[in-house]
């Protein structure tokens, strides 16, 4: 087993607002942090919620799927109290949250906020979720401690949560799409047998945020890259020893330049190889 | 003599080569990025008036490597060559290197194969570098050819070196090449001459000429090596090579 993560600036942003940690102090984990792009001081932000739940998630020692709600909640209490400790207001902490950790022999991949996470089995199948808001105004984990805000969030009607779930029958196939369904979990927890799957990873919404110019003879436009393709040259591991998702990163940004491939906004990566 | 053998090598045949290489396995290496390192010396009789301190240069160079922020991304080849070619050890990560191991690897004799040597160890580090490339891991190269002399014994031709060399610049497997040859104990000036104009014709990127071969040369171009060595691996990722450094 391994573990890595990767973040890069998107191409609109001028400070990376997302953070990700991996570590293996007894078994493999990644958190993937993501700071929204409209609070002040989100890359601290950011930063604070991941390692505080990277603590929190070692010290727990794995906690199980059902306990994942209290631990991002916990994470982001401390996460708000570092921070006005160091003089910065609550609304640096508004970050989603995503980990994978081993819990027995099984992974336990969650999100809270908006994100994506792919599962790949061991046989080539893949399941894919992408979980988004449809006003875009994720519900993150410092609203837990935040009332006011919460409510604002909460009345916002039109502002659902869905899950779209890929599917891909093969490693040759490509990913379409299987269903959507709105959510009403703070969490979105994913778990499944260490032994049936080759890796697992999350994602932040960068994935979401590619586009590619096209020229022709009279214009010159830009077309969104849909996350099937993304996926497909960010989750192609070469080797799976030592930062494999650092390498990969660094190689798709490259390949992505040479194909005029740009990411307007940050993204942050990290994955358990099983 | 110290085993340098590694069975975690692995072997690699390079094509149309008498010769191949030996290599760390890439699904060994966990960086994202290396240099890799060629040191290619001649043993051939002449040199053998200095191969202790020569040896003990090799031992100066893999102990420096070792202080540099870039060890953990080094990946250091070391060859000798008289009239034929023997790899002391392959592309091997530098924590695996120990300066101890050096003591009495090098032997003398024979005559200077000095094109061959220096194809092989263009061509293994492009091979080598494509592997890399293909694994994700960004890579750059940086080759010394130690020689007290010119050539009079190589299968392949000056235009078979410089091919290596174009290969290397045009194979994009790797971001930079540097090479540098480096003429040792050079008194006679028509070898100075040979050497020069070997440079020219493979496409070295720089000469180092050294009129003496005594303990205190050979000790400051080993600092010469370690220093070209870091600043190459420190160009990783610039798009370019490192400047030349100044002996």
């Amino acid at each position: 087993m391994n573990s890595n993560s990767a973040f890069t600036i998107g191409r609109t942003h001028d400070v990376c607002q997302d953070y990700a940690v991996a570590g293996s102090s007894r078994e493999p984990y990644v958190i993937v942090s993501d700071g929204c792009s409209s609070s002040p001081d989100t890359d601290i932000g950011s930063r604070l919620l991941a390692r505080a739940a990277e603590r929190l998630l070692r010290s727990a020692g794995n906690p199980a799927a059902v306990a994942m709600q209290e631990l991002y909640e916990q994470a982001a209490r401390k996460a708000l109290r570092r921070a006005r400790g160091m003089g910065l207001g609550p609304g640096c902490v508004d970050a989603t949250l995503l980990t994978i950790h081993v819990y027995g022999d099984e992974f336990v991949a969650a999100c809270y906020g908006d994100g994506v996470i792919a599962l790949e089995r061991r046989d080539g199948r893949m399941d894919v979720y992408s979980i988004n808001f449809a006003e875009s105004y994720p519900c993150y984990p410092a609203y837990a401690h935040q009332p006011e805000r919460l409510r604002l969030i909460e009345e916002r009607s039109g502002n659902v949560k869905e899950v779209a779930h890929y599917h891909r029958a093969g490693r040759d196939d490509e990913l379409r799409l299987s269903e959507r369904i709105v959510s009403d979990n703070c969490v979105e927890t994913f778990s499944g047998s260490v032994a049936d799957y080759a890796f697992v990873a999350v994602m932040t919404d960068g994935v979401h945020s590619f586009a590619e110019a096209v020229r022709t003879d009279t214009a010159r436009r830009v077309e969104p890259v849909g996350m099937s393709r993304v996926l497909r040259e960010l989750l192609a591991f070469k080797n799976t020893n030592g930062a494999f998702v650092q390498r990969r990163l660094n190689k798709f940004s490259g390949e992505c330049r040479q194909r005029g491939w740009q990411h307007h906004d940050d993204l942050g990566i990290g994955a358990v190889y099983f | 003599m110290p085993v340098l053998t590694d069975l975690t090598l692995e072997q690699v045949d390079l094509p149309n080569s008498h010769y191949g290489y030996s290599a760390t396995r890439i699904e060994d290496l966990g960086a994202t990025e290396y240099t890799v390192v060629t040191i290619a010396c001649d043993v051939s009789g002449s040199t053998a008036a200095f191969s202790m301190e020569m040896e003990a240069a090799i031992k100066k160079i893999v102990q420096a490597c070792k202080f540099s922020p870039r060890a953990d991304n080094l990946l250091l080849r070391l060859v000798q060559f008289d009239d034929r070619l023997d790899e002391i050890h392959g592309f091997k990560l530098l924590e695996n290197c120990h300066a101890a191991d050096y003591s009495g690897v090098l032997r003398s004799g024979g005559m200077t194969a000095l094109f061959d040597a220096t194809e092989n160890a263009v061509s293994a580090t492009v091979s080598y570098g494509k592997q890399l490339a293909a694994g994700d891991f960004s890579a750059n190269a940086i080759v010394f050819v130690i020689t007290d002399g010119a050539d009079n014994t190589s299968k392949l031709s000056v235009k078979k070196v410089r091919k290596a060399f174009t290969q290397a610049i045009t194979g994009e497997a790797l971001e930079s090449v540097v090479s540098i040859l480096i003429g040792v104990n050079v008194q006679d000036q028509s070898i100075s001459q040979c050497l020069r104009q070997f440079h020219q014709d493979a496409g070295f990127t720089q000469y180092i000429e050294l009129e003496q071969a005594d303990a205190q040369t050979l000790a400051k171009l080993a600092e010469f090596v370690s220093r070209s060595i870091s600043a190459q691996s420190q160009s990783l990722g610039t798009g370019g090579p490192s400047q030349s450094l100044i002996f």
